[in-house]
């Protein structure tokens, strides 16, 4: 069966993104379980909390390995803010911690700035450009940003103060939203519609 | 967009499973149906629905789950649920049946230390402080029960205290206007903007667009949560975030890209 699997690490609410992709009549499904990633069209990474949390939730579960061989595959992978943090190399959130390495890049906190001051989190709806002819607003909610390697897999940027930080990425088949699509309302949902279309025909 | 745009939450305040208006938090009268009226809402355009069980810290126990979880499947935008949060299972519960964040007033003032906890656990960016405040003299006294219990707590301190104890966001309630469609405490709103940084949700009093837009620019307020002004259709929610924008406020307009 073709199904968009939906990781469940112990981490974040995952009822929301599941009845997104309900909501639309899209099939997906949620698992805890590593081995069950083999039969899925897609995979989608969710994720609230802190970095080093949500990495540990996915190497105690055994997902870590899954999850990038899954990605080698070549099949659609979408990681969902902390999700989309941790496909990347590392992040600085309280520490050092490793990420999947999916793509090239690290994890960074948002400063402040007193010419330009703003409130930490990031937390409301802000537009997201680059990746449309006209900008849409998206609803988000976080303290740290992605800064890819390489500037071609920065699909889409958002400004915050002082800020224009990478709110898509996208490195062949693996896309990253720093915003939550399942809490954006029709735009969100129309992201989630075309991800899932791409389980077909391939990102 | 540098400056985020000012949300527009439509507030339900629920009893026995159905939305309920009153004015000072009393002599509640239906409205209509929970998920039916968050839907609409959210059709229409708002940023936010804010659910508050409206007897529950009389029954001590919140009642809106199922409703929320219900909610879910067909609202996708941050749902902020309150009333009758108590510990830090209530809060998982809510969270998993949807709700983005809580909203607490009576606990955390019986024992402030539930705000860190709770904070600590699901982050600050989901534990939202609601005060319920009446004027007393030049000062403002906090209320819980919704609105039925004084508690000699000083409005502005509490928010202070509470903000430093992690709350991540700040939903103040004026009782003295609630209902009155007057208008909001702008004094009030005022006061707990300059002393708090995180965002801060006004609620209490809106008539019209006009006192909207008073509760922004004069008061500083980042959100506005309205009940009366949708629940008996005194302007609509998209005419609302229109005069917003004519007002030169950022606000997120429907079908913009389309």
């Amino acid at each position: 069966m073709s199904e968009i699997a939906i990781i469940d690490y112990g981490l974040g609410n995952l009822y929301s993104i599941y009845k997104a992709f309900a909501y639309q009549e899209i099939p997906a499904r949620l698992t805890d379980q590593p081995k069950s990633l083999k039969e899925a069209s897609a995979i989608v990474l969710p994720g609230v909390g802190a970095f080093e949390d949500g990495m540990k939730g996915l190497n105690d579960r055994g997902f870590t390995e899954e999850v990038i061989r899954f990605a080698a595959t070549g099949k659609p992978v979408l990681g969902i803010c902390l999700g989309m943090q941790m496909l990347m190399d590392e992040s600085l959130e309280m520490g050092q911690h490793k990420g999947l390495g999916l793509i090239p890049g690290r994890v960074i906190p948002f400063e402040n700035n007193k010419e330009k001051p703003i409130k930490i989190p990031h937390m409301g709806w802000n537009e997201v450009k680059g990746f449309t002819t006209s900008p849409e607003m998206y609803y988000f909610v976080h303290s740290y940003y992605v800064q890819p390697k390489n500037q071609d897999h920065v699909v889409g940027v958002t400004e915050y103060g002082s800020y224009q930080f990478c709110s898509i990425v996208q490195k062949d088949n693996i896309l990253g939203f720093q915003f939550h699509p399942e809490k954006s309302a029709n735009a969100g949902l129309a992201l989630l519609k075309d991800f899932s279309k791409k389980t077909q025909e391939g990102l | 967009m540098s400056q985020l745009p000012v949300r527009m939450i439509p507030r339900l305040d629920v009893k026995n499973n159905t939305v309920v208006k009153g004015i000072h938090l009393e002599g509640l009268r239906v409205v209509g149906n929970p998920v039916e009226l968050a839907v609409k809402y959210y059709q229409e355009g708002a940023d936010e629905i804010l659910y508050m069980d409206a007897v529950a810290s009389l029954y001590e126990r919140n009642s809106l789950l199922p409703i929320v979880k219900d909610t879910a499947k067909s609202v996708f935008i941050p749902m902020t649920v309150g009333g009758g949060v108590r510990t830090l299972d209530d809060i998982r519960n809510l969270l998993n049946a949807g709700a983005d964040k809580v909203a607490i007033n009576t606990a955390a003032i019986k024992r402030p230390e539930f705000i860190r906890e709770a904070s600590h656990k699901y982050g600050s960016q989901c534990i939202v402080l609601s005060i319920e405040a009446k004027k007393l003299g030049s000062k403002w006294e906090a209320y819980m029960d919704t609105g039925r219990e004084a508690t000699g707590v000083d409005v502005l301190e509490w928010a202070e205290k509470a903000v430093s104890l992690g709350a991540g966001e700040i939903l103040i309630t004026s009782i003295d206007h609630e209902g009155m469609k007057k208008g909001f405490d702008i004094d009030l709103i005022q006061e707990i903007s300059k002393r708090v940084e995180v965002p801060l949700i006004a609620c209490g009093g809106a008539g019209n667009s006009q006192h909207v837009i008073e509760a922004i620019q004069s008061g500083h307020a980042d959100a506005v949560a309205c009940a009366s002004l949708f629940h008996y259709n005194l302007e609509h929610l998209s005419d609302v975030k229109n005069k917003l924008h004519q007002a030169e406020i950022p606000v997120r307009l429907l079908g913009r890209a389309a």
